[in-house]
This record gives structure tokens, C-alpha cells and sequence, in this order.
């Protein structure tokens, strides 16, 4: 029973994301198996039946997945696998692969989430796991449960050192430890390479965190927090995207002006080839490059949490474009959003200035009645004719592509730049929280003598958005419990203070535990003058000789002080006969002793008997608890003469 | 967990079958040897702890008697050695003899080749001839020109030796003596048993009519067990402390080897086996310990007067605990 309960936790959080047809065979099985232990079905399945059991799940695991390897059909089948070795447990044997087997589905838990809750959800499993090996190992059967729990906290305790010593000594491999398959990180959130419009506003349900970022001084002013990701170039009138260019990857400088903004960041895995930067970098983290973007790059796809440290300026001026990039910046499809092409041509030939026509087109959303909304409506064919005539509804990438499309329509060359802005300040852990609802898109316009200038047509719209966040200006749409309405503005703080309490213990697990990896490790280590891996090899294995040692002295010391009190106990017993003129010779064992007072006082043969037996069984004999103890030392006790 | 999970609990150490066997082999027994319960009790516990028997007495006091008992009872062929003087280790061990058919030597084995041996009066043969034997009990087997045969299974000695006063004698030197699990003393029996003995029929013509108790499997298999029967920290203790007395008190020559400690635990195991228990107490070291020691330890100098079992007396009263 036991068993079967702790694999269900195993397996519940994969039943999320496994197909239901195996999620309801695994439990099928399982119940099918309680049904055996409760002896409403008697019988096991036969050998023919489990093999016709197990090709339906392998036919139906490669349907669904199209194949029986990698992360996901892998993790399928060792579900029902394990379900199925349910059905053919008999021997002791069985059930002790079962329980590996299900510490195993356990730590595969971990492919998929590695936050704070898991591990403790984790760690729940391992122990209900560990318990019911220490139940089935147990002589005495069906033993009493906190007996066993007991125990089982015990080798949890016993365990404990030794985890920490493995997990800061052993070598850590930089990088993955094992390259998982591709479909391990297929449908992430975050920003990719492409727009389109709706895309961001999708993007921009999801609560989850993009990155944290801790400042060296000052946080900067949300209207300021920009973070820079993929400047995307060219479009079809529809879709958005990076586009080739010839350029080469030298002659990457820009002006900067003001003061240096030094902080650094914590990217949380989103399975692309960049990171995030306040706007605009001016350093580059190693093995990072920054292109003529001004976008940073990494050579591989950011898998696993990074941590690195960045300074920005936030006031610049950038160089003169080349031929190549001002033909880019100026690309637009001949064939569509004719309407908001020629709105654009109007504008220069009123206005002439580049500036005023960037002017005009503020204004423009300013005073038409732009509304900025989550859920927005469809569009068709003509995605920048519709928004800016008819629907006039619209997310950030509305606006932003709208604006480069009439910026480019009246030859001033602009692109649109996407990535996040804004974020919560956590004043617990003092950082900012970046998540993917911060997610935005923003144009850039390149006036001679000033270089890209960032505009942000969101502003103009709704210029709180840019001020106060995302967060404040849709509180209603992101059904969260923090947007819960407090009447009690006590209540309130306190909810708040929770919540960034709690963000800020995840920011400390994933720095520490979760981002301790090679690097850190060798950092730490070299403090203590450990510097290479044998070393480190002889440190570990030192330490964990050490801890045994400690444990196994421990064992023998409690084991001495169980000895000494069977012995005193006993003493006790030979004090009381000594005083009626029976004392025990110092050479005489208990069994003669014995006979030796019951010749003497028959009188109480019962009484000595039991004392002898128990204190036989005690000393000599292989087992014996707490309990026997304290039966002999009452006995003792209540010895009349 | 579930209830229909298998028990996982060890071959139990001292099943009933195997107490009733030794029960009925012990009866079986005593009706032959009148009043030597005890020894006869050592005697078995020597043969289920797998150690050989050295038996010292007068002559005509039943030691002969006893092997024969014992092979009867326990089943086993049995051999009698006579020694002489004028013995070789051929006379024991057997001898290859060239065979003209095969143009081959032969190998004849001796009488040694059976379970179980009497070696009766082995203190008469030179000590050429005491070393055979003795290398044989040691090893189990027989290594001749070269070749080895193996002794059978169960193999079991009981040696037979007069008093070292007599004339015309080698006594055993004390590193062979070792080599014997326990010496035993028949010694004479009481007035009742000898009036019984006297009257009774002739002992030679009651053993004829005994069967065997037990088959050489089942005694393969008991001796297999005794190891088993669990010995606590404190006995332990308590055997080291008798051991480590025997080392530093003055009334020793010599203290006891750790081959006589081991001995010792082995017959107490049995002993304790033998008294239907699944553990040993103080009670069996006790019991075996005049039997186990008495040809291991010789008095030092200055105790040279001291008697046998006085000796013996100082090693039982080591503390306990």
C-alpha cells in the first residue's frame, strides 16, 4: 500500500505532461495492483497477458511521440514500464526494483523543473520511497508506521552530510552534464527571433520570470529600463524578422554619454542564442560578442541558468549607418499597407524634418483614439492599414511595427527592437524581477548626428505602461492572487512583502544551489587552497571516511550506552539478592546464578526466572528494543524479597 | 507495505528436527557408557564443532568402548589403528605399490581413509609416525609421492593415550596437542553404574543391537549450523578475558593461542547447540572450557605442583562482566 501511494506521488507532476492514454494506463495498472493487495482479484496476470499489456503501451507511447527514445517517450515508458512491473511483483526482489524504479521516475522529475518547490515535493517522494524499503526490510512484519518513519528520518538525518559533501566537492562538469535531446526544450516561453503582431501580447500572459537583475547602485528609473533583445529588420507586411545582414561584426562602438550603469544579471534558461542587456551594453561577458545590433550573442543556446555582469549606458549616440543598413532600414513590401505607406510619404512632404515627421506620428497615436489592450482584435491581410484605420486596438508590437512602417514609408530609416521593459523591484532581496508579461517591443529611428534613437510609440498611447509597468495598467487580466482585491491596506503589505519574501528565497536558490556550477565550485575551493581535482578527489573522499566514521562511532556509543543500561539494570538485580545473603560470584553466569537462588528461595522462581530470560534475551541473544530495556529495569524495580 | 510480501528471515539456526536427533543420539548413548553423561555430551560437541578427540585414561575404562559408540550411533565407518612402536607413516597413510598390468604405482590406501579413526595409544609410536597422523588430521587429507587423496567427509579422530607415567611411551608434544579440540578423562565410573555394568550384558554385544541416529548428511549438515548460533559483544568479551588471563597470570607456562580461543567459541557454539539454544551464554564457555584447555596449558615453573583441574580452576573464575 505504502508502495503503491509513494509511486503515485513519483508520478502525479508527470501525468501533466504525459499523453492521457498512458497517464490512464499507469493508473490502471496501479489499481488493478490495490486491487490484488485488497484480494478482491486474486490472481496475477499471466506472462501473456503483461507482454500483450506491454506492446499496446510501446505502440502507443510511438504513436504519440513518433519514436521511443529521447526525454519525453523515454520518460513514457519508464512510467508504464514500472506500472506494469506493478503486475508481476512476487518476490521480495521485485519489490525492491520497484522502489528504484520509482526513485528513478522521481529524480526524472528533475528534466523537467528544478525550482524550490520540486526539490521539497522531491523530497517528500524520496522519503515516502526510503520508507517503505525500511517497512519491507523490517523483520517483525507491519510494524508500526512511525516506527518506520522514524527510521527513515533517521537515514535522511545520516544522509544529509554526506549530500552536502557531494554536492560541494564533487567536479562539477562545466556545461551540461549530458547533452539532452532537442525535445527538451521545446515549448518554452520567451522571446524569439520573429514578430508578428499578437505575438508579445501572448507572451505577455505569462507570469514567468525572464530574468532578475541586481544593481551595483542605484536601480534605474522604469522609464529608463529598456533590456535589449533581437533588432529585427525585415518584414512582408506581416511578420517581422532579423534578416541577413553582410555586415561584418568589427567596428562595434558608439559614443556613450552619461554615467556607467553596472549591474548583473540572471538569465533564466530560454533556449536562444542571446541575452539581455540593459540598453545599450557597453561591456561583453565572456564568450559573449555584441554585434552591430548592439544585440549580445552567445555561440550556443542559453540552456541552463546564466549569471553575468554587464555596465550599460544609457545615453549614447551611435555612428553613421552603412549603405547595406540604411537599404535594410529602409525595406518595406511594395504590395501592401498602401494606406499607411502613403500617410507616411505625406508626412515628409509636409514636414521635410525627419524629427518632426517622428513627431507627427506620436502625435498621431497621442490624439487618435489609440487604445492599448491586451486582446487585441484580429487582423487580416493589411495588418498596419487595419490597426492604425480602422481597429486602432492594440499591444505593444502594434504600435511599434506601425510606427517603423510609416517611418520607413517617409525615408526615415527605422527598425523595431524587442525585448523587455520595465520589471518589479524587490526590495527584500534588493533586485529587480524581469518576467516574460515585461516582455515589449519598441522602434528605433536613425536621425543624422544622433545616430538609432529609441522611440517608443507604446508611450504615446499609454504612457503608464512605460512608467509603471505592465503589471499595473492589466492587474485585472493576470488572474493572480496578488491582485487579489485587499480591503486591508495592512493585509495588503504584508501579502506584497510575502511575495517578494518569496521570489527572493527562489533568486537565492537558483544563485546558489542550482547556479553552483564549475565555476563557482573551483572559486570556492580555491579559497580553501583546493585547487585541482585530485585534491579535490582526496578532500571528498577524506571528508566522507570522516563522516562515516563519526556515524559509526556514534552507533557503537549508543550501543555501549544500551549495553550499559541492560547491565545496570541487572547490577540492580544482584544488589537486591546480595542484601538477602545471595550475592552473585563474580565468574557465575546468569543461568547458574539462577538456579542458585531458586534452590535457595523457591519462593521466587517466578519473578528471578523472568528477570533471567529477559536478561538473556537482552545480553545474548541477537535482537531486542527499546522496550525489552524498560520491561527488565520495572521488573527489577518491582522485585519484592 | 502489503501483506503477501515474502518474510526475508535467515535459515533458522537449531531447528527442532536437529534438537530431537541430538536428543535420541545422546540417550541412544548413555545406554551403552553408564554415567559419563557429561562426556559423553563432550564427545558429540567435539564432533559438531569438527575438532578430533583426544581421550587419556587408564586402560579398560571404556575409550574404546566410546568410539565405537560413536561411530555406531552417528552412523559412520569406522577404523581402529593399533600403535606401536615399531609403526611407519605407511602403516597409517598407505602405500603406493607398482602395479605390473598398468606398469603403474598404485596407491593403497591406509587406514585412515574411513570417518572415523581410533587412534588408540598413540603416545606408543614414535613421533615419525604421531606427525603422519597428526598432519593428516590436520590438513584432511593424504599427500603421498606427490599425489593428493582427500580424506572423507566427516572426518573425525579420537586418539587414545595412557598416562605419559607409564613405561615406554612418547608423549605428545604440547604443538601437537593443540591440534586436539578437547582432551576428556573418562575416569571410573560410580558404585551404582558399575554395579550396573557388572551385572548388565556385555557392553560389545548392546552396541550391536544400536541403529544409527543420525545419518553422516544430517551431521555434515548440523555441523554446518553451529557457526550460526549467534554470540553477543559480551561473550566475546568474556572469552578475550579468559583468553588474556591466561596470558599474564603466573601459574602458566605458556598462554593460550588464539587457535585455542577460536576452539573454544566453536564447542561452546555447539554446546549451546546441543542444549537446544540459538545463542550462547557464559554457561557454555564455562562448560567447555575444563575440556577445551586442559592439554593446552601446562603449569609454569613455579606452579609446576599445581594439579590439572586446579589449574583449570583460576580460568573459570575470570569475571564476567
Amino acid at each position: 500500500m505504502w508502495l503503491l501511494a509513494s509511486l503515485l506521488l513519483a508520478f502525479a507532476p508527470h501525468t501533466l505532461r504525459l499523453p492521457l492514454a498512458v497517464s490512464a494506463l499507469c493508473l490502471l495498472f496501479g489499481l488493478w495492483r490495490f486491487s490484488i493487495e485488497r484480494r478482491t482479484t486474486t490472481t496475477l496476470p499471466h506472462r501473456l497477458t503483461l507482454t500483450l499489456l506491454l506492446c499496446t503501451t510501446l505502440v502507443i507511447v510511438y504513436l504519440h511521440y513518433g519514436t521511443l527514445l529521447g526525454r519525453d517517450a523515454g520518460i513514457s515508458l519508464l512510467a508504464t514500464m514500472l506500472a506494469l512491473k506493478l503486475l508481476e511483483m512476487r518476490s521480495v526482489r521485485d519489490y525492491i526494483v520497484v522502489i528504484f524504479l520509482g526513485y528513478f521516475l522521481a529524480i526524472t522529475l528533475v528534466l523537467y523543473n528544478q525550482t524550490l518547490p520540486m526539490a521539497a515535493y522531491m523530497i517528500v517522494v524520496a522519503f515516502m520511497l526510503t520508507a517503505t524499503l525500511v517497512n519491507l526490510n523490517q523483520q517483525p512484519k507491519n510494524r508500526s508506521i512511525t516506527l518506520n518513519v522514524k527510521l527513515t528520518a533517521k537515514l535522511f538525518a545520516q544522509a544529509l552530510p554526506l549530500m552536502l559533501i557531494l554536492f560541494f566537492l564533487f567536479p562539477r562538469i562545466p556545461g551540461p552534464l549530458w547533452s539532452l535531446p532537442d525535445d527538451a526544450h521545446s515549448g518554452t516561453t520567451g522571446i524569439s527571433e520573429s514578430m508578428s503582431m499578437g505575438s508579445i501580447s501572448n507572451l505577455s500572459q505569462s507570469n514567468a520570470i525572464a530574468f532578475r537583475v541586481a544593481f551595483d547602485d542605484e536601480v534605474i528609473e522604469n522609464n529608463l529600463s529598456y533590456w535589449r533583445g533581437p533588432v529585427l529588420w525585415q518584414t512582408d507586411g506581416k511578420n517581422w524578422l532579423r534578416g541577413t545582414s553582410q555586415a561584418t561584426q568589427s567596428n562595434v562602438s558608439y559614443r556613450p554619454k552619461g554615467k556607467p550603469i553596472s549591474y548583473t544579471v540572471t538569465l533564466e534558461p530560454h533556449h536562444q542564442k542571446w541575452l539581455y542587456g540593459l540598453d545599450l551594453p557597453a561591456t561583453v561577458p565572456a564568450g559573449a560578442t555584441l554585434n552591430r545590433d548592439f544585440q549580445l550573442l552567445t555561440p550556443s543556446k542559453i540552456n541552463e541558468l546564466k549569471r553575468y555582469r554587464l555596465t550599460s549606458y544609457s545615453e549614447y549616440e551611435t555612428g553613421s549607418l552603412t549603405a547595406d543598413e540604411m537599404q535594410r532600414a529602409l525595406q518595406l513590401p511594395l504590395n501592401k499597407n498602401h494606406r499607411a505607406q502613403a500617410l507616411g510619404q505625406q508626412w515628409r512632404q509636409q514636414l521635410r524634418e525627419p524629427e518632426a515627421v517622428v513627431q507627427q506620428a506620436l502625435q498621431y497615436f497621442n490624439q487618435q483614439p489609440f487604445t492599448y489592450t491586451l486582446q487585441p482584435p484580429l487582423l487580416g491581410n493589411n495588418p498596419v492599414d487595419e490597426f492604425l484605420f480602422n481597429t486602432q486596438q492594440g499591444f505593444c508590437e502594434h504600435y511599434a511595427a506601425s510606427f517603423t512602417v510609416l517611418m520607413r514609408a517617409a525615408g526615415i530609416p527605422a527598425r523595431i527592437v524587442t525585448g523587455y521593459q520595465g520589471g518589479d523591484f524587490n526590495p527584500v532581496g534588493n533586485y529587480l524581477i524581469v518576467r516574460q508579461r515585461d516582455a515589449h517591443a519598441w522602434a528605433e529611428v536613425w536621425l543624422s548626428g544622433k545616430g538609432w534613437v529609441r522611440i517608443d510609440p507604446t508611450a504615446a498611447v499609454a504612457p503608464e505602461r512605460i512608467a509603471l509597468g505592465a503589471e499595473t495598467l492589466f492587474s485585472e487580466l493576470f488572474n493572480r492572487p496578488s491582485t487579489i482585491q485587499f480591503n486591508n491596506a495592512f493585509l495588503a503589505n504584508h501579502w506584497l512583502k510575502l511575495r517578494y519574501g518569496w521570489d527572493s528565497l527562489n533568486n537565492s536558490w537558483n544563485q546558489w544551489v542550482i547556479g553552483y556550477d564549475a565555476l563557482k565550485q573551483s572559486q570556492l575551493l580555491s579559497r580553501f587552497g583546493i585547487d585541482s581535482i585530485k585534491q579535490m578527489a582526496i578532500v571528498m573522499a577524506a571528508a566522507i571516511i570522516s563522516i562515516m566514521t563519526i556515524l559509526l562511532l556514534l552507533s557503537t556509543h549508543r550501543n555501549r550506552k544500551q549495553r550499559d543500561s541492560i547491565s545496570l539494570a541487572y547490577q540492580h538485580f544482584c544488589q537486591k539478592l546480595a542484601s538477602i545473603g545471595l550475592p552473585r560470584l563474580p565468574h557465575e553466569g546468569p543461568v547458574d546464578f539462577t538456579q542458585r537462588i531458586i534452590h535457595a528461595r523457591p519462593d521466587l522462581e517466578p519473578q528471578v526466572t523472568q528477570i533471567n530470560e529477559l536478561y538473556i534475551a537482552l545480553k545474548y541473544r541477537p535482537r531486542h528494543t527499546q522496550q525489552q530495556i524498560k520491561i527488565l529495569q520495572r521488573q527489577v524495580r518491582q522485585l519484592k524479597l | 507495505m502489503s501483506q503477501s510480501a515474502p518474510s526475508l528471515s535467515t535459515t533458522a539456526v537449531n531447528s527442532p528436527q536437529n534438537s530431537a536427533l541430538l536428543t535420541q543420539t545422546l540417550s541412544s548413548m548413555s545406554r551403552v557408557i553408564l554415567g559419563k553423561e557429561e562426556t559423553l555430551r563432550l564427545a558429540l560437541t567435539c564432533l559438531m564443532a569438527r575438532g578430533h578427540l583426544l581421550i587419556e585414561d587408564q586402560p579398560g575404562v571404556g575409550k574404546t568402548t566410546l568410539s565405537h559408540l560413536l561411530a555406531r550411533v552417528l552412523g559412520l565407518d569406522f577404523q581402529r589403528i593399533q600403535f606401536t612402536s615399531d609403526m611407519l607413516p605407511a602403516d597409517i597413510l598407505g602405500v603406493s605399490v607398482y602395479d605390473q598390468n598398468s606398469a603403474r604405482f598404485k596407491f593403497h590406501p591406509g587406514p585412515i581413509f574411513a570417518q572415523l579413526v581410533l587412534a588408540d595409544e598413540v603416545n606408543r609410536a614414535t613421533p615419525k609416525a604421531q606427525s603422519a597422523l597428526l598432519e593428516a588430521m590436520e590438513e584432511q587429507q593424504v599427500t603421498t609421492e606427490g599425489e593428493r587423496h582427500l580424506l572423507p567427509s566427516p572426518f573425525f579422530v579420537i586418539a587414545t593415550q595412557n598416562p605419559s607415567s607409564q613405561v615406554g611411551t612418547f608423549p605428545l608434544p604440547e604443538s601437537q596437542l593443540d591440534r586436539f579440540l578437547m582432551r576428556l578423562e573418562m575416569g571410573y565410573p560410580d558404585q551404582a553404574h558399575e554395579k550396573e555394568l557388572l551385572k548388565g550384558r556385555d557392553r560389545r554385544e548392546v552396541l550391536k543391537d544400536l541403529e544409527a541416529t543420525i545419518t553422516p548428511s544430517q551431521l555434515l549438515a548440523i555441523q554446518q549450523q553451529v557457526p550460526q548460533v549467534h554470540v553477543s559483544d559480551a561473550l566475546i568479551d568474556y572469552l578475550q578475558a579468559i583468553l588474556s588471563f591466561s596470558r599474564q597470570s603466573p601459574y602458566y607456562l605458556h598462554g593460550l593461542s588464539p587457535r585455542a580461543g577460536i576452539a573454544m567459541l566453536r564447542c561452546a557454539q555447539a554446546w549451546a547447540m546441543l542444549n537446544d539454544r540459538d545463542h550462547l551464554l557464559p554457561e557454555d564457555i564455562q562448560a567447555i572450557l575444563p575440556a577445551t584447555t586442559n592439554h593446552r596449558l601446562q603449569p609454569s615453573a613455579e606452579f609446576s605442583g599445581m594439579d590439572k583441574d586446579e589449574a583449570i580452576s583460576h580460568l573459570l573464575t575470570v569475571p564476567l562482566d
